[in-house]
């Protein structure tokens, strides 16, 4: 049988059974959250290599019918959330138990796991818009989860930035809907293909417009990034590894690829391409480049991860906005390729070692009790565990060889020099090394110096914390290592579900 | 933003789009569209859940600081 | 005295159960007329609301306990979700599971029917709640301001 819809189905009602039993049985949050995440996970897993199916829920055939689509792309990110969720609850079971009300914690965050599988397995424009509202929903209430003055006001400038661009993707997708007809992607691909002849009228850039910016603030490219840095330093670490590893990049990231390539057809260079494509660049690099400043001059911990999120955002952008570029305006396809999957293997990466860091963060946050840098320093003796991934990391992010971080930068860069835009290139590794310059800095007052009087108390945090975090680091690593298995298997599917938006819409239409 | 969508689905002199079994052609194409209410349906279920949380947060941040003057409030900087 | 006056708590007396009745007519008849399970669940939850502001809370949470809104609000969304799997059986999540009916009975398009009632007790108790949460809320917050004036 088609496993597509127990995506949704599974932490939906995950999501409605831990309160429900919670009224009786408290542990039922830490016991069937992670039960569930694993079965998600190994499901995801068990989906590489398969070809690409399509669900159509309640038996209607598309374009009338709901259809749920896996393909490589849905693959890699469905990879992505479920592992990463299993493992942030795992470490959420220690760390989370000085706060109450956890039955609610583990229902809302079994909804955002809900929210953002059926985003990235949706094959309908509508859907897609009501499951990433689902996730967002459930993300604001999660930031806000401490009760804090600071969590709260953080929580509430993201609900208020977060409803904005829902209604920027309502708008959109009743501008396309009156254009074309349809909701279905692929309905809505074709449309654009065959009644405009893959050119775009004023309505679909006016659209699109509005879906670049919406999911844009989702994805916290830079001029829509405000809500970012409030929002992950002040929710629990699990849920800041989840905002920063995969919420951003599954609302955000997946659904500007999906549309603008699978919906827009932007590889078929259709007047209007060039400029998403312009400006998909153009998001790219100011986040780069103000990631990057803002990034250096951090002193508390977690908001210092919170602007690198951006910066390394701005990369993943980087390298499909060049290949969208090179696509709409004829370039090789050889070269495309290189850029798409390039920017698809840093979001991968860039899932494994920014989690890594922020439950790093709150397993230094758990034994010290604070996360300002200045108060910190020679952890390295203390928390040996934590200090040694954090390290992994702290090197992958910043880009030293061995490391995956760096075969991933540099496949982005080698493409945009081999595409001529040598300047852009230019910039993008000034900035790798402006990266390097600050997780040198985190590892200094951090992991190594003088130990601090707050340091001195501190404990290796218990097993349940440590053992996510070894894993994650592991793949730090592996993923580098291993670039051959996962390069043929999970990213390079994906980025031939991108490029060839003719094969999605025979895909869900047949 | 809902007066939007259905207008969408607006057509001068429609009629409302349940199938009968014998029903003339020309009352087929005079159905308005029945999927912007269902849209419109959505998105406001979508904004009560938006507005309760939100809500909730200000009862929460007017709990903490006595005010709900937003230059009070405000102690991060984005 | 809890509550408002005594006029205001004869008629919210009278009306409540037309509005509930009102409310699960409107659920029943969901897939024939205007309204569903949202709808009709929102009526219901303003029947409730209703008691609450004419009686007090203590008086509404007498006639539907925190817990059973709770059970009732996950139960309902759990519900949807089975009924969604019987789909399953016929060969698609979702698909109609039951006979279609005659058009226009009560007992006709399948499984539209389970599922509008099965949105009613999750959307009239989570309305509920929401709406009792953000009273509670309200009070504490009230108290705790009159507190700081007294300090």
């Amino acid at each position: 049988m088609n496993p597509l819809p127990l995506y949704v189905a599974i932490p939906l009602g995950a999501a409605f059974l831990i309160p429900l039993l919670g009224l009786w049985w408290k542990k039922s949050g830490e016991t069937l959250a992670p039960l569930f995440t694993l079965i998600l996970g190994i499901m995801a897993v068990l989906q590489v290599g398969r070809p690409a199916a399509v669900y159509h829920m309640g038996g209607w055939p598309p374009p009338w019918g709901i259809a749920l689509v896996s393909d490589g792309l849905s693959t890699l990110l469905l990879i992505a959330i479920n592992l990463v969720g299993f493992l942030c609850v795992l470490f959420s079971i220690k760390y989370m138990q000085r706060y109450t009300g956890l039955t609610k914690y583990y229902s809302l965050f079994m909804l955002m796991v809900a929210g953002m599988n059926g985003v990235v397995v949706s094959g309908d424009l509508f859907n897609l818009y009501v499951f990433l509202e689902v996730a967002s929903i459930a993300s604001y209430a999660l930031v806000a989860f401490g009760v804090g003055a600071e969590e709260l006001e953080a929580g509430f400038k993201y609900l208020i930035l977060g409803s904005v661009a829902s209604v920027m993707l309502l708008f959109g997708i009743g501008t396309v809907y009156a254009v074309t007809g349809s909701l279905n992607m692929a309905d809505v691909a074709r449309e654009i293909a065959t009644q405009f002849g893959g050119q775009m009228n004023p309505g679909l850039l006016l659209a699109g417009a509005f879906f670049l910016m919406g999911f844009g603030l989702k994805a916290a490219l830079v001029p829509f990034h405000a809500w970012l840095p409030d929002a992950h330093p002040s929710a629990p670490a699990p849920i800041s590894a989840m905002l920063s590893g995969v919420v951003i990049k599954s609302l955000g990231i997946y659904a500007i690829c999906r549309v603008f390539f699978n919906v827009y057809g932007i590889a078929a260079g259709g007047a209007g391409s060039v400029i998403f494509a312009n400006a998909m660049i153009a998001f790219a690099l100011l986040s780069i480049v103000i990631g990057g400043i803002l990034a250096i001059g951090q002193w508390d911990y977690k908001r210092l991860l919170a602007y690198s999120s951006i910066g390394q955002i701005g990369y993943v952008m980087l390298g499909i906005g060049v290949g969208a570029r090179v696509l709409a305006t004829g370039g090789q396809i050889s070269i495309a390729g290189l850029a798409i999957l390039g920017g698809l293997f840093h979001m991968f990466n860039h899932v494994a070692f920014k989690s890594l860091l922020f439950l790093s963060s709150g397993a230094i946050q758990h034994a010290t009790g604070t996360r300002d840098m200045k108060q910190l320093g020679g952890l390295r003796e203390k928390m040996p565990i934590t200090a040694f991934t954090t390290n992994m990391a702290a090197l992958s992010i910043a880009g030293v060889p061995p490391f995956s971080g760096f075969w991933s930068k540099l496949v982005i860069l080698v493409a945009t020099v081999k595409a001529g835009y040598t300047a852009i290139a230019i910039v993008a590794i000034v900035f790798a090394f402006v990266t390097l310059a600050y997780y040198i800095k985190v590892q200094r007052e951090i992991l190594y110096g003088t130990v601090s009087k707050l340091v001195e108390k501190a404990r290796e945090v218990p097993a349940l914390m440590y053992v996510p975090l070894i894993l994650l680091a592991i793949a730090c690593v592996g993923f580098g290592l291993l670039y051959p298995v996962i390069g043929v298997h999970i990213l390079e599917p994906a980025r031939d579900a991108l490029m060839n938006g003719a094969e999605y819409i025979q895909l869900v239409l047949g | 933003m809902n007066l939007y969508l259905i207008i969408i689905g607006y057509k001068t002199g429609g009629v409302a789009p349940i199938i009968e079994p014998d029903m003339p052609v020309a009352t087929l194409e005079r159905f308005v569209d029945p999927l912007p209410q269902a849209m419109v349906l959505t998105s406001i279920v979508i904004g009560l859940g938006v507005l309760s949380l939100m809500v909730a947060m200000c009862i929460r941040l007017y709990e903490k600081h006595g005010t709900f003057d937003m230059s009070v409030i405000s102690k991060l900087r984005g | 005295m809890i509550g408002m006056t005594l006029i205001v708590k004869t008629i919210t007396d009278f009306v409540v159960g037309f509005i509930i009745v009102f409310g699960v007519y409107i659920v029943l008849y969901g897939h024939l007329t205007p309204g569903g399970g949202f709808a009709g669940g929102v009526i219901i939850a303003c029947a409730f609301i209703l008691a609450m502001l004419a009686h007090g809370k203590d008086v509404a949470f007498s006639k539907l306990p925190e817990k059973a809104a709770h059970i009732i609000d996950s139960g309902g969304a759990l519900a949807f979700l089975l009924i969604g799997w019987f789909g399953v059986t016929v060969g698609a999540f979702f698909m109609n599971a039951f006979g279609r009916g005659e058009v226009f009975r009560l007992l006709s398009s399948g499984m539209i029917l389970p599922l509008n009632i099965a949105i009613a007790f999750k959307v009239s108790s989570s309305l509920f709640l929401v709406f009792s949460a953000l009273a509670i809320f309200r009070r504490r917050s009230f108290r705790a301001m009159i507190e700081d004036e007294l300090a």
